[in-house]
């Protein structure tokens, strides 16, 4: 390992020979125990997952509950437990289950420390699924237009890639019985995974919920998440009682579950069955990204603090956005379905940076992709104030045309 | 990032020789005395900040008597690395980030630069780190430790950390079947 050499310019004074970390010899000192509370909690805290750090109390009386006071958890299931069949899965799944909600109702005694930090991520196969971006989507040539101001196509692209990786970890908060089992009537290959009877009191803050597999959630109808600013659900099929899961789903993220919602991120959301309307009405959202939420025929957005908006694969019939402080939007439609009723209301002379995509060389049921431009045209009329123009051309060549949209623009 | 200053600055009045200068001197408990960027020290330590705003910072090298000078090394080639690439952190703490962990993975850099640390020196960098109130410092260095012992079982972080078990027999037995429940993938 030559990793020295790479430090060895910026330590000029000098670089003594080291040993690796984990060369521990008999006579050495135990360092660790003697660090602060504060520092060992926050090694605790950075644990991948929070079995490991209750673990720690078997070590000696110094770490001895110590992860009762840990403020923040990763819950992560162990990746290739063998689990093959779905009997296996499900008994999998139901230990997980059962560590999350022991660990939580143990924290809920007095004398241990809110939970401010809390993420669960549940997948059959490897947990890294649920950690990396989704794929970009095919794509032949991206033209991007900087108008007035070219430096920031940089920073904007930055942004881009940040968006959905950084939104992937997340919680804070204070979560009692976050899971429990659905009733037994159920049939076997299926899991449902209540989220009721949530309490949260005034600490939490961050919440991220990541369940793969044969799970369903059933929404609660009846939870306040009172301080919560920052959500994300992903991979998360739900559980709807006759079509009601895309209303609940609204409910949850809305202002009346969640008054102080900043930041929200909806990843790969099927609802079981076909919805009719999702109401977002959400007074303080000011980023929100949504990816892939499916089988949602309207979809309503009351956001009247929302700067950043971003809506990848959105196939809503019905798109309805009132946002009038928006900055920033990206949107693009699932293949050749554009909402055949797109509402925007308003003008929105704060939107600076727009990313579209467009067909270039439409494919076989041409219609649809046109329409796809066309609804994506008709969106730039509502710009009149963008600095950046970020357009991806899809399946074709001709780039050429794309210039003549800037003038929508102008 | 070596600094030249010349001695002879000295004799101007020190407000304005320090209103100049781009660095800062710390002096570690066994008298060895390093240069660090006055911008990055500010920007990562909140107590070296807190000197600097409030005027305390010794030309002559200003005295940290709880740290040795090799983990004050550290502390001042992290703060001079960190310092390079500004661009990109300055770029991140400007955009309109969807990041809302409380902790961001260690970069590429970061991680090689803990993974070459001795046992002992990560220590003292963590302690250093502490004291000095740099936050991501900090949280590099727990990151490292925290690996060293994700899935190891109780008697294996004992022997990677030298931990003496000063439990009874009785108590560990005790502490087992409290614990039975954090176990359930075994």
């Amino acid at each position: 390992m030559d990793s020295s050499t790479a430090v060895e310019e910026a330590a000029p004074r000098s670089a003594k020979p080291t040993t690796p970390p984990d060369a521990g010899d008999d006579d050495a000192v135990d360092l660790i125990s003697g660090l602060d509370d504060d520092v060992l909690l926050r090694v605790l805290s950075l644990l991948p997952d929070a079995s490991d750090a209750v673990r720690t109390s078997a070590l000696s009386r110094r770490w001895r509950g110590l992860w009762s006071r840990v403020p923040a958890l990763r819950f992560a299931s162990r990746p290739g437990s063998g689990a093959t069949t779905g009997g296996e899965q499900r008994a999998a799944l139901e230990r997980f289950a059962a560590f999350v909600d022991g660990f939580v109702s143990r924290r809920a005694q007095s004398g241990c420390a809110a939970i401010e930090s809390l993420s669960i991520v549940y997948a059959t196969g490897s947990s890294d699924i649920l950690e990396k971006p989704p794929p970009p989507p095919v794509f032949v040539a991206r033209v991007v237009f900087a108008i007035g101001r070219p430096h920031e196509t940089n920073e904007r692209d930055t942004q881009r890639r940040q968006l959905m990786p950084a939104y992937v970890h997340a919680v804070q908060g204070w979560i009692q019985n976050a899971f429990l089992h659905g009733h037994g009537d159920d049939d076997d290959d299926e899991n449902v995974v209540l989220l009721e009877g949530l309490h949260s009191p005034a600490r939490l803050e961050t919440l991220r919920l990541a369940l793969e597999g044969a799970i369903r959630l059933r929404l609660p109808s009846t939870v306040k998440f009172a301080s919560l600013a920052h959500l994300s659900l992903e991979r998360i099929t739900i559980a709807a009682d006759g079509g009601d899961g895309a209303r609940l789903l609204g409910h949850l993220v809305s202002s009346a579950t969640c008054p102080h919602l900043q930041k929200l991120c909806m990843r790969n959301i099927n609802l079981h069955a076909f919805s009719e309307e999702m109401r977002l009405e959400a007074a303080m959202l000011s980023e929100l990204c949504m990816e892939g939420v499916k089988t949602v025929m309207s979809l309503k957005l009351w956001t009247p603090k929302l700067r950043v908006l971003h809506m990848y694969t959105c196939s809503h019939k019905m798109l309805m956005i009132s946002a009038p402080k928006l900055e920033e939007l990206v949107i693009s439609f699932h293949q050749g379905y554009p909402p055949s009723c797109l509402e925007i209301h308003g003008d929105l002379l704060c939107v600076r940076r727009l990313k579209i995509c467009l067909w270039s060389h439409s494919p076989c049921a041409s219609s649809r992709y046109e329409a796809e431009n066309d609804t994506n045209i008709s969106l730039l009329k509502h710009f009149g104030s963008l600095t950046c123009l970020d357009v991806t051309l899809l399946r074709g060549q001709n780039v050429s045309f794309a210039g003549s949209y800037l003038e929508h623009v102008k | 990032m070596e600094v030249d200053k010349g001695k002879g600055e000295a004799e101007e009045t020190r407000k304005v020789a320090e209103a100049d200068r781009d660095t800062v001197t710390l002096k570690s408990s066994d008298g060895k005395l390093f240069e660090v960027s006055k911008e990055a020290a500010a920007r990562l330590s909140t107590v070296l900040a807190g000197m600097i705003a409030g005027g305390s910072i010794d030309d002559n090298g200003t005295d940290l008597k709880q740290i040795g000078s090799e983990a004050l090394e550290n502390v001042v080639d992290y703060c001079n690395k960190h310092a390079n690439s500004i661009p990109s952190a300055a770029l991140i703490s400007s955009s309109i980030s969807f990041n809302t962990a409380p902790f961001k993975e260690p970069e590429e850099w970061e991680r090689k630069f803990v993974d070459r640390l001795s046992h002992d020196a990560l220590f003292d960098l963590v302690e250093a780190a502490n004291f000095l109130g740099m936050e991501r410092l900090l949280d590099v260095t727990c990151h490292k430790i925290s690996e060293m012992m994700k899935g190891k079982s109780p008697d294996q972080i004992r022997e990677v950390f030298n931990i003496k078990n000063d439990y009874t027999k009785e108590e560990l037995e005790e502490i087992r079947q409290e614990l039975a429940w954090a176990f359930y993938d075994d």
